[in-house]
């Protein structure tokens, strides 16, 4: 889970930077190579995750990181044995409340 | 192109935050340069991590207009919270892009913290239209104090 946490991270990089793209060079379609990047990073995450990756981002970034024991997605304490398992591994590193995905890697 | 909401750019820019008669050799050296007012205000907390993390993020997609403006941005965990550094260039400017022959007369080095990925998109979007504006580019490249290009940039309403 981790890796796929990490490569929807890298996804939401490229999406972000298209963004920060159309701003930057507008009316411009010269972000045409970003695109193909990101439908080829899109086709490389299982279909689930992807789906569960596209529900979250209407409401800001899907992937978010952890300060102390705070979600940084919906400002909401997360319990310290719920970040341990998510740190060792045996669960899933989403928020309980928000559903975002953590990025435990960084603090 | 993603809508967002107007910044005030008062808000950021501060007389302290604005280089005049930027020169470097490359966007290395310029790099150096603008993120050293961000250092000093204690917005970058590690130059070195965001200066990394400038480059990465220019060499994925360029940050250059064709009209001679580059706006790089970076998310860092080096950042405690965002902010934006001025550079007029002195000069014909700064070969900023490799790939292209356009060189660089104004710079604008925004710093992103890597816990509000998105908090930076008014004020790129604040400053990029402004980029675009002719006008006001060629008026602000001849300001002749810090304070008068601070001022000149915070009155922009966008």
């Amino acid at each position: 889970m981790k890796e796929q946490v990490q490569q929807l991270l890298e996804l939401q990089e490229l999406e972000f930077i298209s963004k920060e793209s159309a701003i930057v060079h507008a009316d411009s379609d010269a972000d045409e190579d970003l695109e193909t990047r990101i439908c080829k990073k899109r086709r490389q995450i299982p279909a689930e995750l992807l789906a569960r990756y596209d529900r979250l981002t209407p409401f800001g970034p899907s992937i978010v990181v952890v300060k102390g024991d705070m979600c940084l997605g919906c400002n909401l304490c997360i319990p310290q044995g719920d970040l341990n398992r998510m740190i060792n591994g045996s669960v899933d590193p989403v928020c309980p409340h928000c559903n975002r995905f953590l990025n435990l890697d960084v603090s | 192109m993603a809508t967002v909401n107007p910044v005030n750019l008062q808000a950021f820019i501060t007389p302290d935050r604005v280089i005049l008669g930027l020169e470097a050799e490359d966007r290395s050296a310029a790099f150096e340069q603008l993120v050293e007012p961000l250092v000093a205000g204690d917005i970058v907390v590690d130059k070195a991590l965001f200066l990394e993390d400038l480059e990465r993020r220019e060499t994925e997609y360029t940050t250059m207009t064709d009209n001679g403006i580059a706006i790089p941005h970076a998310r860092s965990q080096a950042v405690r919270r965002l902010g934006i550094s001025v550079g007029l260039v002195s000069g014909k400017g700064i070969p900023f892009d490799p790939e292209s022959d356009t060189h660089c007369q104004l710079l604008f080095c925004i710093a992103v913290p890597a816990f509000a990925p998105t908090s930076h998109m008014p004020l790129l979007q604040a400053v990029a239209k402004f980029g675009r504006d002719t006008k006001r580019v060629e008026k602000i490249l001849v300001s002749k104090t810090q304070a008068v290009a601070a001022r000149y940039l915070s009155s922009y309403k966008g």
